[in-house]
C-alpha cells in the first residue's frame, strides 16, 4: 500500500512542480550562425575572407545594402553560362535528379540547439537561390522545406518560409541552392534561426532520483510497451492485494493471468515475425459471389485469398499482410502485365525500367519474385547517381548495392557521406569488388574520402575516364594518381594536391580534355602544371586555374600548344595579370571561353591580339580589369574609328552570349545600357554596390569602445 | 514514516540545489577576476574642411578603426598619401579599405593576437581580393592589447605613429619610417604596368615592437598631420591632463571618457591651428631644414588624434 502511494504521490509531486514550468518557460530564442561547417564551392579563395562561406557567421553586415560586397558569401557559378560551357559535366542518371535539382549547399551550425521555428536568410544580392532546408537530427537528415528557385528581381530580402515542425532540437541546417534562374552571383549575408530551446537542463538535475519517470512519460511507446506495462501492474498489484502464495485460489488467479499475458505476448511476436501462413489447397469463399472478384491460382487448385499472392519457392499461396499502397502499385503493374501479352517479355519490362530512378526500382523489386529479379539486373546498374539521395546514403547501400553492380560504369556518389554516414572502409570494398570497369566517378565534397579510399579508386579502376574530386580534403598521397593512364576529365577543385603530384597526373595522362586545378592552393607554382598540360596532352579542350596565384604568363604561353582549346578561365590568377600580352599565344586554339576576372594588367591592345583570331568566342569575363576602355567592346560610329572595328568584341564575335564588365572604371553605366540595346542576343553584366565607403555606416558599425 | 520520508526527501533535494549552485557561482567568481582594458576616443580635421570627407572613419585621407574581440583590443590609423591625386586615384580609398579590413579580420577573429604586423598583412593583401580595383597607397600603424598579459603591440610602417605616457614621462614613442625626406614607407597598390614607378613598401617590413602598459598609461596614436606640427613637450602636456585615476566605477568612465575626449579634441585642434599657422618653428620645419630645405611655418594636412587610456 505504501510503495503504491508512494509512485503516484511522488508522480503528483514531480508534475506540479517541473512538468508545467518547463511548458511556459521554453524560451523563444534567436541566433546567427556560429561556423559554417561545410560548402560545396565558394568565389573567394581559400586564405581570404572576402566573397568566401565564412561570412555568413555572426550578423548580417551590409543588410539591407544591396549590391556586390566582399563581406558576402558568394558561391563559384551562377546562372546556365556553366552548362553551357565546353566543360560541362552530364548527369550519371538523369531521370535519377529530382524535381528541383541543387547546385550547391552550405551546411551552417548553430551555438545552441533548438526546435527551429523559423529560417531566414539574407540575401544582399539577386535574391531567389534557395531550394532547400535541412535539419541535422541524431545521425539523420529531415527536411524542412522545400521550393522551386525564382528570380526576386534586383532587392535585397529576408527570405523566410514556412518550415516543418520537428520534435528534435538542432544545431546544424544544411542550405541548398539552385542559381539557373539568376542573371548574376547571389550573395548571402547571415542565416537567421529562431527556435524554441528545449527544456533546460538543470531543473532536470534536481530530480535525478525520478528522471527515468519522466523520460518515459515523454517518449513515444511502442506497442509492446502496453502489453510489458499491464504486465507489470497487475502482477505488482497481484503481489500486494491477492498474493499466491497465500491460497490455492489466488495462485490459480495468478497463474491464469500470466498464462494469458504470455500467451498474448508469444501471439503478438509471431505475428510480427511469421506472417500469416499458407491459404488452404483448394479454397473456395463461402459466399459464391465472391468469385468474381478473386484470381484463381491454378498450381494449388484454388482460389486465391484478398492480399495473397503464389510463393514459387514455397509453391503455396501464402497470406499477405501487404499495405494499401503496394495493393494499388501491384495491382496496376499485374493489371499492365496482364492487358498488354507483348510487355510479359523480360526485355520489354527492362527497357521501361531503365527509365525508372532509384527508389522507383527499389519499389519494383518488392512488388513480385519476377520483378524483383528484374529491377535487381545488373543492366539497370550500369550507371549509378546517388548524389539526390544524400540524406539518406549510409555504408549499408553500399553493401546492398554491391550485389547488383556486376557492370557498374558510372558512380556517382557526390555530397554523400556527410557526418560519418558513410564509412570508408565500405567505400573500399565496394570499390574492389564491383569497380573494375568502372570509367567514371565523382565523389564531390565527400568527407569519407581519405588516403585508402584514393588507393584503391587506382588500384580498381584501370580504365578510369573521369575523376571528380572536388572539396576533398582528406588525403595527402594525390601522387597515386599517376598511375591513372586514361583520365580525359580530372576535376581537383579545392583539393590540396601538391605541384609534384599535380605534374606526374598531367604526365601520366596524355589523353586529358578537361582539367580543373582552381583553387588548389597548394599547387605552389602552377606554371610547371600549365607547361606539364601545353607538352603532354594535346587534346586539351579546357583548363580552369581560377585563384591560381602562382600562375605566370609563363604558364599561360605554354598553354598555346594546345590547338584544341576551348575553354580557360585564368581569374583572379593576379600575378599573370599584371600584363596582357600572353593572350596573343593564345590565339591559335579555338576559344568559346575565355574568363579573365580581375586580371588588371590586361588592356585593349592586348585583346585587339586576340579577338581577330578567335569568332567563336561566346562567354568573355573582363571583370575588374580596368585598363579596358569601351573602345574594345564596340565601335564608335565615327569614321576614324573604323580601324577599331575589324577588333571590337561585340561586332566581331557574333557569338559572344556573356559579356561581364563589372567594375570595369572606364566603362560607363549608359555606355552598357546602349550595348544591350544594340546587340540583345549578348548579356552583358554589369555588378555595382550600390554604396561605397563613404556612405552614412550602417548600424552593425561599432563606435569607439566607451566600456 | 510517510513524513519522515518527504521531509528526508525535501531536505535532500536543498541540498543538492545548494551545492549546484554553489558550483555555479565558483566558476562565475573565477571569471570575474579584472583584466585592464581600453577607452579610446578620436578626433580629426581633413585638411580640406570644405570638400574634404567627414564620414565615420574618415578625415580626408586619412582613416583609423577602434575595435575589439575576446580579449584584445586593436586600435589603427592610416595616411593616404596625396601624390595618387594627381594621376586620378583617389587617395582616401586605400587608407580607408585598408582599416576598414583590419577592423573586419579583428571582428571575425582572423588574426593573431601577438602579431600586429601580421594583422597589417593579411589585410594588405586582403585588399587584392577586392572585385573593385583599388589603387593607391598609405602609411599605417596598429596596435593590439592583450588584456590577459597587459601588454601592448604596436605595428607602423611609414610616419604616423604612437606615444606612451605613464606619470607625466613619454615611455615609449614610434620611429619615422622614411626612405627620404617627406617619403615615408607605404604600403602600396600601383595600377599594373607602374610597379617600378612607385614606391611600394612590404607589409613585412614594418616596424614592430611590444611594451608592457600599465593602468592610467594613455596612449595616442596619430598620423604625421599631428607629430609634424605640435611639438612633443606640447603633446606631453596635454596627455598628462588626461591622466586619471582608473577603476573608479562606473560614474567614473563616463567624465573618463569625457575628459579624454576633451583632450583629443584640443590636441586636434591645435595641430590645426597649427598647420596653418605661417611663422611658426614647426618639427616639420626644424626636419625641413635639416635636410636642406628652407622651410617654415606648420604644414598643412590631415589631422587624426586617437587618444587611448588603459583602465581596469
Amino acid at each position: 500500500m505504501q510503495s503504491a502511494s508512494d509512485i503516484i504521490s511522488s508522480l503528483l509531486w514531480f508534475r506540479d512542480d517541473n512538468y508545467q514550468d518547463e511548458e511556459n518557460n521554453a524560451q523563444i530564442i534567436e541566433q546567427f550562425v556560429q561556423n559554417v561547417e561545410d560548402f560545396s564551392s565558394q568565389y573567394g579563395s581559400e586564405i581570404s575572407v572576402s566573397y568566401t562561406a565564412f561570412n555568413l557567421r555572426g550578423p548580417p553586415s551590409n543588410f539591407p545594402d544591396y549590391g556586390d560586397y566582399p563581406q558576402a558569401f558568394v558561391m563559384r557559378t551562377y546562372g546556365k553560362w556553366w552548362d553551357e560551357a565546353p566543360s560541362v559535366q552530364e548527369d550519371y542518371m538523369p531521370q535519377n535528379s529530382r524535381a528541383i535539382p541543387s547546385q550547391d549547399y552550405v551546411e551552417v551550425s548553430f551555438e545552441r540547439s533548438v526546435y527551429p521555428l523559423e529560417v531566414a536568410i539574407f540575401e544582399t544580392y539577386n535574391p531567389g537561390a534557395l531550394v532547400r532546408i535541412w535539419a541535422l537530427g541524431t545521425g539523420a537528415w529531415f527536411l524542412l522545406w522545400e521550393g522551386e528557385p525564382e528570380y526576386a528581381g534586383d532587392k535585397p530580402r529576408i527570405f523566410s518560409p514556412p518550415i516543418k515542425q520537428i520534435n528534435f532540437p538542432t544545431r546544424v541546417l544544411r542550405l541548398e541552392f539552385n542559381h539557373r534562374l539568376l542573371p548574376y552571383y547571389t550573395e548571402l549575408d547571415a542565416v537567421l534561426l529562431r527556435g524554441k530551446e528545449p527544456a533546460s537542463e538543470s531543473k532536470m538535475k534536481n530530480n535525478f532520483a525520478y528522471s527515468t519517470l519522466f523520460y518515459k512519460k515523454t517518449q513515444p511507446q511502442p506497442q509492446n510497451g502496453i502489453i510489458k506495462l499491464i504486465t507489470w501492474a497487475m502482477v505488482h498489484l497481484i503481489g500486494m492485494w491477492w498474493p499466491p502464495h497465500e491460497s490455492i485460489p489466488a495462485a490459480l488467479h495468478a497463474a491464469t493471468f500470466l498464462s494469458l499475458a504470455v500467451s498474448t505476448l508469444y501471439f503478438f511476436l509471431q505475428s510480427l515475425l511469421e506472417g500469416p501462413g499458407f491459404v488452404p489447397l483448394g479454397w473456395r469463399p463461402d459466399n459464391e459471389l465472391d468469385i468474381a472478384k478473386l484470381q484463381y491460382c491454378a498450381t494449388c487448385k484454388g482460389y486465391k485469398a484478398p492480399r495473397s499472392h503464389h510463393c514459387r519457392q514455397c509453391v503455396r499461396t501464402v497470406e499477405g499482410s501487404l499495405t494499401k499502397g503496394f495493393i494499388r502499385k501491384r495491382a496496376l503493374l499485374l493489371e499492365a502485365v496482364s492487358l498488354h501479352p507483348s510487355l510479359r517479355n523480360d526485355e520489354t519490362i527492362l527497357t521501361i525500367m531503365k527509365y525508372l530512378d532509384m527508389q522507383s526500382l527499389s519499389r519494383c523489386a518488392q512488388v513480385n519474385r519476377h520483378f524483383n529479379r528484374l529491377a535487381l539486373d545488373s543492366i539497370l546498374y550500369r550507371c549509378i547517381d546517388l548524389r539526390p539521395y544524400w540524406h539518406c546514403v549510409r555504408s549499408q547501400v553500399l553493401g546492398i548495392l554491391g550485389t547488383r553492380c556486376k557492370f557498374l560504369q558510372k558512380l556517382d556518389l557526390s555530397w554523400c557521406g556527410s557526418h560519418c554516414m558513410i564509412q570508408s572502409h565500405y567505400v573500399t570494398k565496394f570499390l574492389k569488388q564491383n569497380c573494375s570497369e568502372l570509367t567514371h566517378l565523382r565523389m564531390n565534397c565527400c568527407e569519407f574520402v581519405d588516403n585508402s579510399v584514393l588507393i584503391s579508386i587506382v588500384d580498381s579502376c584501370a580504365y578510369l575516364q573521369e575523376l571528380c574530386l572536388r572539396s576533398v580534403i582528406g588525403c595527402s598521397d594525390w601522387i597515386y594518381l599517376s598511375v591513372l593512364k586514361h583520365l580525359r576529365r580530372l576535376d581537383l577543385y579545392r583539393t590540396d594536391i601538391g605541384t609534384t603530384a599535380a605534374v606526374a597526373v598531367v604526365r601520366a595522362n596524355p589523353h586529358l580534355q578537361h582539367v580543373n586545378v582552381g583553387s588548389c592552393k597548394m599547387i605552389s607554382s602552377m606554371d610547371e602544371v600549365a607547361i606539364a598540360l601545353g607538352a603532354n596532352c594535346p587534346h586539351l579542350i579546357s583548363v580552369d586555374f581560377w585563384k591560381s596565384y602562382s600562375l605566370t604568363a609563363v604558364g599561360i604561353r605554354a598553354l598555346g600548344n594546345c590547338r584544341l582549346l576551348q575553354e580557360l578561365d585564368v581569374g583572379w590568377c593576379l600575378q599573370a595579370g599584371s600584363s596582357g600580352e600572353w593572350l596573343s599565344s593564345l590565339a591559335g586554339t579555338e576559344l568559346r571561353k575565355l574568363f579573365l576576372g580581375a586580371l588588371r594588367g590586361v588592356c585593349d591592345r592586348d585583346l585587339r591580339a586576340l579577338i581577330p583570331r578567335t569568332p567563336k568566342l561566346a562567354q568573355l569575363d573582363l571583370l575588374g580589369v580596368r585598363a579596358v576602355t569601351p573602345d574594345i567592346c564596340t565601335v564608335a560610329s565615327t569614321f576614324q574609328r573604323m580601324h577599331v572595328v575589324a577588333c571590337s568584341i561585340l561586332a566581331r564575335c557574333q557569338e559572344l552570349r556573356l559579356l561581364d564588365v563589372s567594375f570595369c572604371d572606364q566603362i560607363l553605366e549608359s555606355q552598357v545600357n546602349e550595348w544591350r540595346l544594340q546587340y540583345p542576343h549578348v548579356s552583358i553584366k554589369r555588378s555595382f554596390q550600390s554604396a561605397n565607403l563613404s556612405a552614412p555606416p550602417s548600424p552593425m558599425f561599432l563606435a569607439p569602445s566607451l566600456e | 514514516m510517510q513524513s519522515i520520508f518527504w521531509t528526508g526527501r525535501v531536505l535532500s533535494r536543498a541540498i543538492r540545489n545548494g551545492l549546484s549552485s554553489l558550483n555555479s557561482a565558483a566558476e562565475l567568481n573565477v571569471s570575474n577576476k579584472k583584466h585592464p582594458y581600453l577607452v579610446s576616443v578620436v578626433c580629426g580635421f581633413p585638411k580640406d574642411i570644405a570638400n574634404g570627407r567627414t564620414h565615420k572613419g574618415q578625415f580626408g585621407d586619412d582613416a583609423w578603426f577602434s575595435t575589439q574581440f575576446s580579449n584584445a583590443d586593436v586600435i589603427g590609423v592610416a595616411d593616404g598619401v596625396g601624390g595618387w591625386r594627381a594621376y586620378g586615384i583617389d587617395p582616401g580609398e586605400f587608407s580607408s579599405y585598408l582599416m576598414r579590413t583590419c577592423e573586419r579580420l579583428v571582428r571575425m577573429g582572423h588574426f593573431k593576437l601577438s602579431e600586429p604586423g601580421d594583422l597589417l598583412a593579411k589585410s594588405y593583401y586582403e585588399l587584392l581580393e577586392h572585385k573593385k580595383p583599388i589603387l593607391g597607397s598609405s602609411t599605417a600603424c596598429v596596435m593590439i592589447l592583450d588584456r590577459n598579459e597587459s601588454i601592448m603591440r604596436a605595428a607602423n610602417i611609414g610616419d604616423s605613429g604612437y606615444m606612451v605616457v605613464r606619470a607625466g614621462r613619454i615611455v615609449h614613442r614610434s620611429h619615422e619610417q622614411q626612405h627620404y625626406f617627406n617619403t615615408p614607407y607605404q604600403l602600396s597598390l600601383p595600377p599594373p604596368g607602374h610597379d617600378r614607378n612607385v614606391l611600394s613598401d612590404r607589409p613585412e617590413s614594418a616596424d614592430t615592437s611590444e611594451f608592457r602598459v600599465e593602468c592610467g598609461d594613455v596612449i595616442l596614436v596619430a598620423t604625421d598631420g599631428v607629430f609634424d606640427n605640435v611639438p612633443e613637450p606640447v603633446l606631453l602636456a596635454e596627455m598628462k591632463r588626461a591622466q586619471t585615476v582608473a577603476g573608479s566605477g562606473a560614474a567614473g568612465e563616463e567624465s573618463e571618457a569625457q575628459r579624454l575626449q576633451a583632450v583629443a579634441n584640443s590636441i586636434a585642434w591645435m595641430a590645426r591651428n597649427l598647420s596653418f599657422d605661417g611663422c611658426y618653428m614647426s618639427p616639420f620645419a626644424k626636419s625641413a631644414r635639416q635636410n636642406g630645405i628652407d622651410a617654415i611655418g606648420g604644414k598643412p594636412d590631415d589631422i587624426t588624434v586617437l587618444l587611448a587610456i588603459v583602465a581596469l
